[in-house]
């Protein structure tokens, strides 16, 4: 492989990876407040992903940038319906934590089922601007314009989250929750509130991150979740399931190792590359439970 | 000022507390103290409404308690540091104090109650920008009564803020404590360390097996628990 | 009653429970045979290889506390391994061309099959468990669910053994009505026998308060890990069960929706014993296919050649919330399912009626 092509692949996996920490860390705030890790949240990315189409069919006129805001906040006011019909009674209800995981289950099934019922289960194709696919060229390398552009939505996306968390009252809140959720309702922050805001965030990062994702493929189908929260899923888990920080770092581990396992596996064993990659994760989790995110304590039993 | 009546409580079938009536007037600092899983912590949780009593009723200023959450107790003015200090880590110190005052709007009398803090805890201003996990225990534990003083309580609650800390920084806590209850504080003070709580409260209430044993000023108690010691042998902690 | 009679019937006491699931399935399975109507006895053998599943997962996950997203994998996997050792070589040898070794040429029969795949799938569930059992809670469960995935890979990749994602027809179908009711039973009491055991008291003493079962001298990754060998033996089972039942498999059909209703079925029940899990799979199964009804019945009204085809998951989905929020710890509440009082005293003079729930 020559130096050229190795830098391309790294820029590649950067982006790529950029657009899974996204994914993970909509996963990693919810999980980090209430414990829970939340399996409709492929299904968050469906329903943007559906959005989109609504939109480009109702409001083909209107710039394809505000139809995917508009995505985005269908996104977040879905994540908040489902918190508060399905999510807090069931916790309301003080039943063991496995029932919150199988609330979750319920909520994907249901999404994607509506979906099927209501749209339809075959693809809809999702417009983007042709600019996406363009290829540009930086001296000797070629770069996809679809990779500088999730770079960039990404990078803002993250820093954005990251002046929430630290500069806002509410991002202290969301931290302090994270830390110790009872001792912030000890000082009179209302649980509700901070996990509603933990799903529109988590809603949020879905919204954008499927936008991102779907830009790789181009369609939505109601069954389309699966794959991206099982990658949020594992980014979350390498990195380390409680620190945002640990997000990035799985997203990015997991875009290496895809892309790497990728180029370097023979032909013959590219099948098993996705099963090469999770041994990998389980690896991982074996070596340091607590991810690979430094300077933490291992997960206690819960 | 607060008034627990009869209260049973209890974490599933375990029953905890079997019938503890408790009341602490205005002004006074109160203590609480009693051997291991006598049920102090569950006495507090329950008044914070962490915990739902099966019976009896809790008044404060006046106003029931049962059934209401920890974050409307909070805002009736009970503030709490619970047993552990259970500081956030992840935080500042200055997030950790801010974060005390989490009910209130008032900012620039927040930022001033902040600095006031600062000065009373020195420390707390030094680290005012560290993490609060790095800080030792001593200092966690002014932070913990800096953060519960933070939301201008009229009742505080201290759930054994001598545990753990080194016997030198255990005779600082109780000075503390008392600096606390000078400035104006109600205070419920719960505590395994018996001879010390006994020097600076108006009044005690005994804790054994989830029931009042005894209660009064704090000679008649210590008669009592010198007794105790006598017939059961060995410490009451 | 002090003769030698009273000894044996007080271990069959014991047993209360399971011999009470037991006889009402048995029970059901006659009045069923006797009706003679196909769709029920088929609904009836779907119900029987659920219970098998179900009370798979709750060997483990009810007894050690921790979510297993995993045994689906070991359906799977006994699944797949059963049809290699029992299908026929002639049949082998057309459906799975490519197969080499001893496996073409062997064609056991059904039990002696079954049994076989399901002790291999344990014997690779004590491998992988080993390492698993290690790690605490929400690590283990992240660990299993990492199994699922690794396992569905793995198969629909293999298509030497399993013909990929092509599905495997033409299996023949030995789960019958009474194979069927005999397997819930054996698993059943299994399961109970289990939980009752040395090893299923430590290890749910581990469940409510780990650090003290440890402090009382459990081995706490070795009854884990026992549990997890064991629940894998029920759920390979289950599979084999499941393929000769439905007579066609493919790695989808084994994967996040059966995991899914399984962990619903045992949730819905009550996850903390053997009835629960069978409740579970009875009260999921009822809905379902009561549900299945309604929605074949609505798409006769929709026009444009559409089905109501999700209807069914949908109301499934709202029913297990609105269960979940009232009764949180399944519609057993921990407590097991058990005989009249009468029929205790009349046996042996045990004057306790209920079980007491170690929950």
């Amino acid at each position: 492989m020559s130096w050229n092509q190795a830098v391309e692949l790294v820029i590649a996996a950067v982006s790529l990876g950029s657009t899974y920490a996204l994914l993970a860390l909509g996963l990693v705030i919810v999980f980090g407040i209430l414990r829970l890790i939340n399996f409709a949240y492929g299904e968050f990315l469906m329903i943007g992903g559906y959005a989109m189409v609504a939109l480009q069919g109702i409001a083909p006129g209107v710039p394809w940038g505000a139809r995917a805001m508009l995505s985005v906040g269908v996104v977040i006011g879905t994540a908040l319906v489902l918190e508060r019909v399905a999510f807090r009674p069931v916790r309301a209800s003080h039943g063991p934590p496995i029932n919150l995981l199988l609330t979750s289950f319920a909520c994907s099934t249901i999404l994607q089922s509506l979906a099927m019922v209501l749209i339809s289960p075959r693809s809809k194709g999702i417009q983007y601007p042709s600019v996406i696919s363009a290829e540009i060229a930086f001296g000797p390398l070629r770069i996809a314009a679809l990779d500088i552009v999730a770079l960039v939505v990404s990078g803002l996306s993250l820093l954005g989250l990251v002046i929430l968390l630290r500069k806002t009252f509410l991002g202290v809140c969301l931290r302090a929750a994270a830390d110790d959720f009872t001792m912030t309702r000890l000082l009179g922050v209302r649980a509700n509130r901070v996990i509603a805001t933990a799903f529109a965030i988590s809603g949020g990062l879905a919204g954008v991150g499927g936008i991102l994702y779907f830009a790789r493929i181009g369609l939505v189908r109601p069954d389309i979740g699966l794959g991206p929260v099982i990658i949020a899923f594992f980014a979350s888990v390498v990195g380390g399931m409680e620190s945002l920080g640990g997000a990035l770092i799985g997203g990015f581990v997991l875009s290496f190792l895809t892309i790497g396992l990728q180029a370097v596996l023979p032909a013959s064993a590219l099948e098993y590359r996705d099963a090469f990659m999770f041994l990998i994760v389980i690896a991982i989790l074996l070596f340091r439970p607590q991810g690979l995110m430094p300077g933490r304590q291992a997960l206690e039993s819960r | 000022m607060l008034i627990l009546e009869d209260i049973q409580a209890g974490y599933g079938s375990v029953v905890a507390l079997r019938g503890v009536s408790i009341r602490v007037e205005d002004g006074e600092m109160v203590g609480l103290i009693g051997p291991n899983g006598a049920g102090k912590t569950t006495v507090i949780s329950t008044i914070a409404g962490l915990l739902k009593p099966m019976r009896g009723q809790i008044r404060f200023a006046g106003q029931e308690l049962v059934g209401r959450s920890p974050e409307d107790i909070v805002r009736m003015g009970i503030g709490m540091v619970p047993e552990g200090r259970r500081i956030f880590p992840g935080l500042t110190v200055g997030e950790n104090l801010r974060l005390g005052a989490a009910i209130r709007r008032d900012h620039s009398e927040i930022r001033r109650d902040i600095g006031e803090m600062c000065q009373r805890f020195p420390v707390l201003g030094r680290r005012f920008h560290s993490g609060a996990g790095k800080l030792s225990g001593g200092e966690q534990q002014q932070l913990a009564i800096a953060r519960a003083l933070m939301c201008r309580p009229r009742l505080l609650m201290l759930d054994e803020p001598s545990l753990g800390l080194a016997p030198t920084l255990v005779e600082t806590m109780f000075d503390l404590i008392v600096g606390l209850r000078e400035a104006g504080v109600t205070i419920l003070l719960v505590e395994q360390n018996v001879a010390k709580t006994l020097e600076i409260v108006d009044r005690a209430y005994l804790l054994g097996l989830g029931q009042i044993v005894a209660e009064g000023p704090p000679r008649e108690l210590a008669d009592i628990v010198d007794i105790q010691r006598a017939y059961l042998g060995g410490k009451p902690d | 009653m002090k003769s030698a009679i009273a000894l044996p019937i007080r271990r069959i006491l014991w047993l209360r429970p399971a011999l009470v699931l037991a006889v009402i399935l048995v029970v059901i399975t006659a009045g069923i045979d006797l009706y003679d109507n196909v769709l029920l006895e088929r609904i009836l053998i779907g119900l029987f290889v659920s219970v098998v599943l179900v009370v798979g997962l709750q060997t483990f996950t009810g007894n050690s506390g921790l979510v297993s997203f995993g045994h689906v994998s070991f359906m799977a996997i006994g699944a797949y391994a059963a049809v290699l050792v029992i299908m026929p070589p002639e049949q082998k040898a057309y459906t799975l061309p490519r197969l080499t070794g001893f496996l073409t040429e062997i064609g056991l029969p059904f039990i002696p099959g079954m049994l076989l795949a399901a002790l291999a799938t344990a014997i690779l569930a004590a491998v992988i468990g080993f390492p698993l059992m290690r790690l605490s809670g929400s690590a283990a469960t992240m660990a299993t669910f990492a199994l699922l995935i690794i396992t569905h890979i793995v198969l629909r990749n293999a298509e030497d053994y399993t013909r990929g994602t092509r599905t495997m027809y033409g299996l023949l179908p030995y789960t019958t009505l009474w194979m069927g009711l005999l397997w819930a039973v054996l698993a059943i009491v299994a399961g109970f026998v289990f939980k009752e055991s040395k090893v299923g008291l430590m290890l749910r003493a581990t469940r409510e308060h780990p650090e003290a079962a440890a402090a009382s001298g459990v081995n706490v990754v070795a009854v884990r890990w026992v549990a997890f060998t064991v629940s894998a033996f029920i759920s390979a089972v289950g599979g084999a069960l499941y393929a000769h039942f439905i007579t066609s498999i493919s790695p989808e059909t084994m994967f996040m929706h059966t995991t899914f209703l399984t962990v619903a079925m045992l949730i819905i029940g009550g996850m903390e014993n053997v009835s629960g899990a069978v409740v579970g799979a009875v009260v999921m199964t009822v809905l379902f296919e009561g549900l299945r009804a309604i929605e074949i019945w609505i798409s006769t009204f929709r026009t444009a050649g559409g089905t109501a085809a999700g209807f069914t998951e949908v109301c499934l989905g709202v029913a297990m919330i609105v269960l979940m929020v009232l009764r949180p710890r399944g519609l057993m509440m921990g407590k097991e399912l058990n005989w009249p009082r009468w029929l205790d005293r009349a046996v042996g003079g045990q004057s306790a009626g209920g079980e007491v729930d170690l929950r």
